[in-house]
């Protein structure tokens, strides 16, 4: 159950509905029980209201405003042509391009989506490929891998070709335990 | 298909003018009246929106897709108004709407001039005289909570967002929001609006 001055910093966020699920819950329960939180809560809403009586006084841009700034960026557009050699421009068109691949990953839009789950269909598809074909083309299939750990003197790691079924493997061959 | 904001942010990287054109129909109107919350000037707003969108274009080719275009957008923005704002109180200018006409007499200037109150009904005149206190308290706060809280009141920007459009922490953001609403409620009393005089009941 939290406290107090555990709730009352979290009110703002819990108006904004910015708090996790869990956390909700919990300030939903102490509200509930608290009337001095509730209070606080009933302010802070009653601000937020007030605030938004302001939410209707819209300003538009004047009729002009986006042919004069055109204008503006037209000139701007125009000097960097006549200014910056064409090899740079070029070299600036295919940075914007390695750019552009590099993050579309990171962002939601659409555009990486399809490239993701394109990207991830092929990784599933190569992966069932490469494991079917080490499963069906291996002769002596039979033979497994025993990793070798690592000991205090020595510090790589050894791959040995043992049978399975060889339990006294280094016992026999009258090697030095590894256990010891 | 709509084009995202960050692929027409690309081909402007590109020269491609038409493509920020688009850019501009899309976020001018947030734009200018999210200035125009935060200072309160409607022709200096005008000027502000534009210098936002030319230093888009010009800084067009700093611009990475790791964050959102609008996000980067907001953060143009915040900073030309916080350079504004203090601009604005270093040399005390006030914009017309909040000017009075004398101590005594609160009305401001501007309304008075455009409007005539005695043909307004009585609702209509107290709901705009509610808005110019609430602009006056919004306007008394210190300049990253006053940004802050219209972005989350005004623009319903998240937190995550606010926090790299003030290039702030998140939890900073959280206690600026938490401050900035504390503090208008203690301003909103201060000025007698109504209803938080209810609420404190």
């Amino acid at each position: 159950m939290l406290k107090c001055d555990q709730v009352k910093p979290l009110l703002s966020e819990y108006i904004d509905r910015e708090l996790t699920l869990w956390k909700m819950q919990m300030v939903r329960l102490h509200l509930k029980s608290c009337p001095d939180c509730s209070r606080e809560l009933a302010l802070l809403r009653d601000t937020d209201k007030l605030l938004k009586l302001r939410k209707n006084e819209v300003v538009v841009t004047s009729n002009h405003f986006t042919e004069v700034l055109l204008a503006k960026v037209s000139i701007i557009a125009r000097n960097e042509q006549n200014n910056v050699p064409f090899s740079q421009r070029l070299i600036g068109k295919i940075k914007t391009y390695a750019v552009w691949f590099k993050y579309s990953f990171d962002l939601k839009n659409h555009l990486s989506f399809v490239w993701k789950a394109s990207f991830t269909l092929l990784f599933l598809i190569t992966l069932i490929g490469l494991f079917s074909l080490s499963s069906f083309h291996r002769p002596d299939y039979e033979k497994k891998y025993e990793i070798v750990k690592k000991t205090k003197t020595v510090n790589f790691i050894k791959v040995e070709f043992v049978k399975p079924d060889t339990q006294n493997y280094r016992s026999k061959k009258n090697l030095p335990s590894f256990d010891s | 298909v709509r084009v995202s904001d960050e692929e027409l942010m690309m081909r402007c990287r590109n020269g491609d003018i038409s493509a920020f054109e688009l850019l501009v129909s899309r976020y001018k109107e947030p734009i200018i009246n999210f200035i125009n919350h935060s200072i309160g000037d409607y022709h200096r707003s005008e000027d502000l929106a534009q210098e936002t969108f030319l230093r888009v274009f010009k800084n067009s080719s700093r611009y990475t897709p790791k964050s959102y275009f609008k996000n980067w957008l907001y953060k143009i923005a915040a900073n030309l108004c916080k350079n504004e704002i203090r601009d604005r109180n270093r040399h005390g200018l006030t914009s017309l709407d909040t000017l009075t006409m004398n101590e005594e007499d609160e009305t401001p200037i501007a309304s008075v001039l455009l409007s005539d109150h005695s043909q307004m009904p009585d609702f209509l005149y107290e709901k705009k005289e509610q808005q110019r206190l609430i602009k006056q308290a919004i306007d008394k706060l210190p300049e990253t909570q006053r940004l802050a809280i219209i972005m989350v009141t005004y623009q319903n920007l998240r937190y995550d967002e606010i926090s790299y459009a003030l290039n702030c922490s998140l939890s900073a953001v959280k206690s600026l929001i938490y401050r900035a609403r504390q503090n208008l409620r203690n301003l909103l009393i201060d000025l007698g609006v109504r209803e938080s005089y209810n609420a404190k009941m």
